[in-house]
């Protein structure tokens, strides 16, 4: 079990096709770059990032399924299935991916890295309101969405609340679910 | 599996003008389409011209008043009999018209009668038309935004979609799921993932398991192109 869970692990490694992080970085801060000097503001910038991430969401939906076969029964099993999307995408484990029961049907489930999401590292944003998580929180607001009926989802709220970019100690996405029977 | 030879076909003005279409009340973007690309593209009346649009042709016969356009694939046999039709239709309309800009009720009733009975000797499923729609008049305006300076007044009408394609058709005979088989079928790269989602009543989340298990397999690939917007 563990030999395979490894052989596994060094096959993805090895052969898995991976986001180049820092091309990553290179095409949001060219994006801002581009937005900015043709007179968006700081909010549209924002806007705009997380929309190109809703854009890619179905993408990397699709794309996520053909390296992991993940089907989501209930609510407690999201917290794996973002870190399995953060490990897909980033080829890393975040610090702590949790979910909290706020009542019988909402929870809210925290995406943190201590060290900065990848796409967020080493990079000192122009704005306090330009979070560089924005691809990502526009992705998994996207797979929300595509999730929804599943997940019997009423709403859904995705926020990067902490960013590295703009001085915070860390990076945190979170992501409020409300359901809309007892699916909690 | 014998694919279905569907065509999307308009008789439009000169003045750009829908007079008739198949899929009726669908021509009238197709017509628009049509409409820019003979502005561009300066042809003497009453000459056939076959113009490429992606693996589709496009067969124009253009009148003094009446233009007929026909965009399918899979028919290039037919193209004698095509443009017999068309000089037929395009003949006849523009000895009535009077105007080009203004076309009665009986005269695009007339030209529809003219335009099934065509269909019908071609062999063409008139059923089958509308499903294709969308994808058909999104190439059409690839081709257009290429070709004219005007493919701009359009963006509206058209998004991006991705359609799956199944590279291995055999998968389909073999398939006994019927629900996967008709998944399967539509795969051809001429439906989106909405549309196929919609039509076979998955969730977005199923489709995309689905997908991605033939995508995974290397049976599949994702096109990109232009959908016309519902």
């Amino acid at each position: 079990m563990v030999i395979n869970l490894a052989v596994k692990k060094l096959k993805w490694i090895l052969k898995a096709e991976k986001i180049n992080a820092v091309m990553l970085r290179v095409i949001e801060m060219a994006l801002v770059e581009n937005l900015i000097n043709n007179g968006s503001s700081p909010e549209q910038v924002l806007k705009e990032g997380i929309s190109l991430g809703k854009s890619m969401g179905d993408l990397v939906f699709i794309a996520l399924h053909t390296r992991f076969d993940i089907v989501l029964r209930e609510a407690l099993e999201l917290p794996r299935f973002l870190e399995n999307l953060y490990v897909f995408l980033f080829g890393e484990r975040p610090s702590k991916v949790e979910l909290q029961e706020l009542s019988g049907e909402e929870v809210v489930i925290r995406i943190e890295d201590r060290d900065g999401f990848p796409t967020c590292r080493g990079i000192v944003s122009p704005h306090q309101k330009i979070k560089f998580g924005f691809y990502l929180v526009g992705i998994i607001d996207r797979i929300f969405e595509i999730l929804k009926d599943e997940l019997g989802l009423s709403e859904w709220i995705v926020k990067e609340d902490k960013c590295t970019s703009v001085g915070d100690e860390s990076c945190l996405i979170s992501i409020n679910l409300k359901f809309k029977r007892e699916e909690v | 599996m014998r694919e279905k030879r569907t065509a999307i076909v308009a008789v439009l003005s000169t003045a750009g003008v829908p007079i008739a279409s198949a899929p009726e009340k669908k021509g009238d973007v197709f017509a628009m389409l049509v409409y820019s690309l003979i502005s561009v593209t300066p042809t003497k009346p009453y000459v056939p011209i076959t113009l490429d649009v992606e693996d589709k042709k496009l067969y124009l016969f253009v009148g003094n008043k009446v233009i007929f356009a026909m965009l399918s694939s899979k028919v290039d046999d037919l193209r004698e009999k095509i443009f017999e039709i068309a000089e037929e239709i395009v003949y006849a309309l523009d000895k009535i018209i009077v105007d080009e800009g203004i076309i009665d009720q009986e005269l695009q009733e007339k030209a529809r009668a003219k335009l099934l009975e065509g269909l019908k000797i071609l062999g063409i499923d008139v059923a089958g038309l509308k499903y294709l729609y969308r994808k058909v008049v999104g190439d059409m305006y690839k081709i257009v935004t290429e070709l004219t300076a005007n493919g701009e007044k359009f963006h509206s009408y058209f998004r991006i979609a991705y359609f799956p394609h199944l590279l291995d058709r055999s998968l389909v005979d073999k398939e006994e799921n019927l629900r996967i088989k008709r998944l399967l079928e539509l795969c051809d790269g001429n439906y989106s993932l909405e549309y196929i989602g919609k039509a076979l009543g998955f969730t977005r989340a199923q489709l995309y398991r689905h997908i991605a298990y033939y995508i995974k397999q290397k049976k599949m690939v994702l096109e990109m192109g232009f959908e016309l917007i519902a």
